[in-house]
């Protein structure tokens, strides 16, 4: 390329007003093995593309060779930060197609779960996003919570990260005696420990001058690049799954969406953090209102769905995620299509990147949360 | 497999099996109910309909589940119950009744070939001639306003000639709060226009459904694989890609890694053998 250009004539190496700039797959900032190539002048980027799939296993592949209940464990391992908000889309999914009524006490303790794992996904996404911005510190406070859940969801489940936490119908397990005690104790330490982390970056000067006017996405745009979750909340569209088409027991419970309104790196940021705050709401309303019961419905043990499709989503940590599945009356799905919101989040980074510094594309990548697993598939 | 633990699952298979049949066919009326309230309430009648058929609901696949009864004469009764179970019950009807898909009706006329609502769930089919018009319409139709491609993915069905591909596109509208699934077919080889004009989200979507099975889209600014490797040989999610196939030829090429001698029959795996 370079030999071309100077036998042309043309520009050499250090006259170069554009080079392009490798980033990733092992970069630290890209949170697994995403390769961004940059074009950039200077140190601003002109051009920005993505390279993706390094981490492709075919989950929709293997899900139309395996029974609906085999499927259930690869679910875990998309967005492997929030697994059982995953288990909880794709189980609702085809409870939906059976059309099964869960248990009430099992769906509360969905929401239980599913809430702990959006607080524990937004801990760990506000840890590495001020890691990677400068702020270590943070990391160190946020594993601190994040470890909590984790304990809870071991004793509970029976792994911390990879969690097959439901099963179609419902839940392996009930509860366990301790397990309202433990939840409990976590809910009150929790806002002091959000306090703490606010207090770190809230009025931080570097905090906001990394974050503050960063990415600034107009509200239309979001909607056309098909953004979700807190990202597309953050530049003040107020759509949130749970809200919106609500599942499971959502409608029992009252909180809030809160939304930005810049659409900046700050505004997400301020976003995820009542997010927080708001499931540890729901948390408290479901403990109190939790029914007692049997926690898992009556399912054939050879689940065949009738002939026909559904499309479920839910509102995943990162966004809205989806299984659009299609029987044909057997054993196995036809089709099995994963919305995953990672990736479909991912393809507004370009967007968002031109005309700000190489510095800030560390910042925009932490903002948009992804997690390759799910970007992959 | 092992899943499902529910207590008495096993009492008196012959008698479940009766009760099999009917709630299948009452299930098309609720049904019906769900699709003319639209979209944004069907988890209501959802709720009413499963509550409707709530006991007997696991009825369709009760023949399915008893495969190791140690009695002759279940058995036999298996064997004629067979046919009711795998068709299941309905879940998919007509919308006969709805503002929206009667004004899309008439502005397309027969474009639109079917209409139809799966568990409250609305789809529509289109020809493919008028798919990237009509996509254009629900975007800025003031009554449809579908301002975001939630998804859009395909299907591949190998058996019908002529129809092999589905283009599915999930459309959402923020302001109305409501969905809409749209399809149209395509057959091998054929390609689809595409819909990034009106929703830049649908970029990598359509990239993946050009990785996965090979469709092509017509005016699609980027279109390039985005999974897989540039030069990966076959379309994984067709179906006759088989699935454990591994292409030792592009392995050796890239990684100098050589284990398993290639066999090309492999990969000419039939799609009728899945089952």
């Amino acid at each position: 390329m370079q030999d071309q250009q100077l036998a042309k004539g043309q520009e050499t190496l250090f006259d170069a007003e554009e080079m392009v700039l490798n980033m990733g797959p092992q970069h630290p900032s890209t949170h697994g093995v995403l390769r961004v190539i940059l074009k950039l002048d200077g140190e601003t980027v002109v051009g920005l593309d993505c390279d993706i799939g390094f981490l492709h296993r075919g989950v929709e592949k293997i899900g139309e060779h395996d029974t609906y209940a085999m499927i259930t464990p690869y679910w875990d391992r998309l967005d492997y930060v929030a697994a059982v908000s995953n288990d909880l889309c794709y189980v609702e999914g085809v409870e939906k197609m059976l059309q099964v009524e869960v248990p009430k006490r099992a769906e509360y303790l969905r929401v239980i779960l599913t809430e702990l794992q959006r607080i524990a996904s937004h801990l760990l996404w506000l840890g590495t996003h001020a890691m990677d911005i400068g702020a270590v510190t943070v990391l160190l406070y946020c594993f601190r919570e994040r470890e909590e859940i984790l304990k809870i969801f071991e004793d509970f489940i029976g792994a911390r990260l990879t969690a097959h936490a439901f099963r179609i119908g419902g839940l392996w397990w009930d509860a366990y005696p301790e397990f309202e005690a433990r939840v409990r104790d976590f809910l009150k330490i929790l806002p002091s420990r959000i306090d703490e982390y606010e207090t770190l970056l809230n009025a931080n000067r570097i905090w906001l001058q990394r974050t503050v006017g960063i990415g600034i996405l107009p509200a239309e745009e979001a909607i056309n690049l098909s953004l979700t979750g807190p990202a597309l909340r953050g530049s003040g569209v107020k759509y949130d799954v749970r809200k919106a088409q609500p599942y499971s027991a959502y409608p029992d419970f009252n909180f809030e969406i809160p939304i930005g309104e810049n659409g900046d790196t700050y505004d997400r940021y301020l976003v995820r953090m009542e997010e927080m705050k708001q499931s540890a709401v729901i948390i408290e309303q479901a403990l109190d209102g939790l029914p007692e019961g049997p926690v898992m419905a009556k399912v054939p043990k050879i689940i065949k769905p009738p002939v026909g499709e559904i499309y479920h989503s839910i509102e995943g940590p990162k966004g809205e995620l989806g299984v659009f599945m299609v029987s044909d009356g057997t054993g196995k799905p036809y089709r099995m299509r994963i919305r995953p919101p990672s990736y479909i989040n991912l393809q507004s980074l370009k967007r968002m990147s031109i005309g700000h510094l190489v510095a800030d594309v560390v910042a925009l990548i932490g903002t948009l949360d992804i997690v390759l697993g799910e970007v992959d598939r | 497999m092992e899943d499902e633990t529910n207590q008495g699952a096993d009492k008196g298979p012959p008698v479940e099996k009766e009760d099999a049949a009917k709630p299948d066919i009452s299930l098309t009326k609720p049904a019906i109910e769900g699709a003319e309230t639209g979209q944004s309430a069907p988890a209501a009648s959802e709720k009413a309909q499963r509550e409707e058929s709530g006991a007997a609901k696991p009825s369709p696949p009760a023949a399915a589940e008893k495969p190791a009864p140690p009695k002759a004469v279940p058995a036999a009764g298996h064997k004629p119950a067979a046919p009711p179970a795998k068709k299941g019950p309905v879940i998919t009807v007509d919308i006969t009744d709805d503002a929206l898909i009667n004004r899309i009706r008439e502005r397309f006329g027969d474009a639109i070939t079917e209409a139809v609502a799966t568990l409250g769930q609305q789809i529509l089919r289109v020809k493919k001639e008028s798919y990237l018009e009509l996509c254009g319409f629900l975007h800025d139709d003031e009554e449809a306003l579908f301002d975001m491609c939630t998804d859009l993915t395909a299907i591949h069905w190998p058996e019908r000639a002529g129809q092999e591909f589905e283009v599915v596109i999930l459309l959402y509208s923020v302001p109305k709060n409501r969905r809409l699934r749209v399809k149209a077919s395509l057959s091998d080889g054929e390609a689809c226009p595409s819909v990034t004009p009106i929703w830049a989200g649908a970029n990598w979507m359509e990239r993946e459904v050009f990785d996965m099975f090979g469709i092509r889209f017509e005016g699609h600014p980027d279109l390039r694989r985005i999974l897989l490797p540039s030069d990966w040989p076959g379309h994984p999610l067709r179906k006759e890609y088989p699935i454990e196939y591994r292409d030792n030829e592009w392995t050796d090429k890239h990684l100098d890694y050589r284990e398993i001698e290639y066999d090309t029959s492999l990969i000419d795996v039939k799609y009728a053998e899945r089952r």
